[in-house]
């Protein structure tokens, strides 16, 4: 069952106020997500592991800035897809920032259950994920980790909702459309 | 049939000592050497709460007031005159007007004579019954 950050009973006041106990329990919540989000995107286990670390002590450091405790999740992830759009960046790869859409602004909400995977599709699932546009697959990722809205996702990558939306759009219909001619 | 959250999550399980690891030996250091209390830490929290609490919740009733404010400050402002502006309204009596005001005090000192000064002469203490001093109320 996918887990929505926003119900849950977070101790992000404590974590505020310095409490150790609190930020354990956030870290032990989002360290695995943010860990496949960041690698999911740069590919790489040690780079993803020093972005995961270097996105828990910029929020250490700069908690006070989070507006809106329910929101720390997006805030988090944010804070990470700055440092993976910063590694990419470093490694010369704004070739693959580009993205060609196909605007389609009549799309509902997706919602990120209605994909289920058989066991045999999951390595293919992987791999299909993995050859999508950076944009869409963060879209993406942060649809199906986190089961972000929208907004969310549109505040976490610094982009129009309008975008997010034909991104989604899009990197569903592509890996739907490669798992059907996969199927037997 | 699993969801792309959960076949995405069980791709990486084995990631997780790693985390932990960094947990333990990265980022619990960081944070106690980050959360060493502080005063000025503590202000910080107690104001960002009360910011929190009392501000955000009814912040169109705050933006109402501090409008108002403004408005009767900006009334204020515009109404009021200054000293100075007040002192150069208000001029000083002419030389005509001094005369009559000591011609008047002449003829009223004529009159009547010269006003003596009240004698200051020291009050006696003379001891008054028990049950009239204050604060000494027998009790029987």
């Amino acid at each position: 069952m996918l887990v929505v950050a926003e119900r849950e009973q977070l101790p992000v006041a404590d974590a505020r106020a310095g409490n150790a106990e609190a930020w354990k329990t956030l870290f032990r919540r989002y360290r695995l997500p943010l860990y496949v989000y960041v690698f999911e995107l740069v590919h790489d286990e040690q780079a993803s592991l020093d972005v995961v670390q270097e996105t828990f002590i910029n929020a250490f450091r700069h908690i006070d800035s989070l507006r809106d405790d329910a929101k720390f999740g997006g805030w988090l992830f944010g804070i990470a897809h700055q440092k993976c759009v910063q590694q990419w960046r470093r490694r010369g790869r704004e070739m693959e920032l580009q993205e060609n859409l196909v605007v389609d602004t009549n799309d509902t909400t997706p919602d990120p259950l209605d994909l289920l995977l058989r066991e045999e599709q999951e390595a293919e699932f992987m791999k299909l994920l993995a050859k999508l546009p950076m944009p869409q697959r963060s879209a993406l990722l942060l649809h199906f980790l986190e089961g972000f809205s929208l907004e969310e996702i549109a505040r976490i990558t610094d982009t129009q909702v309008g975008t997010v939306k034909s991104r989604l759009h899009y990197a569903k219909r592509v890996l739907r459309k490669l798992l059907e001619e996969e199927a037997p | 049939m699993k969801t792309p959250r959960e076949v995405l999550l069980s791709q990486h399980r084995s990631t997780e000592p790693h985390l932990d690891r960094m947990w333990s030996q990265e980022l619990a250091p960081a944070l106690t050497a980050k959360s060493a209390p502080t005063t000025q830490g503590a202000l910080v929290a107690i104001g960002w709460k009360m910011w929190q609490e009392l501000v955000l919740p009814s912040r169109q009733i705050w933006a109402g007031l501090a409008c108002a404010w403004i408005v009767i400050a900006i009334l204020n402002l515009a109404s009021s005159e200054t000293a100075t502006k007040i002192a150069r309204r208000i001029q000083p009596p002419s030389r005509d007007e001094m005369r009559a005001l000591v011609e008047q005090r002449q003829m009223l000192a004529q009159l009547i004579g010269p006003v003596p000064e009240p004698a200051c002469v020291p009050r006696r203490f003379v001891p008054g019954p028990h049950s009239e001093r204050p604060g000494q109320t027998a009790v029987a």
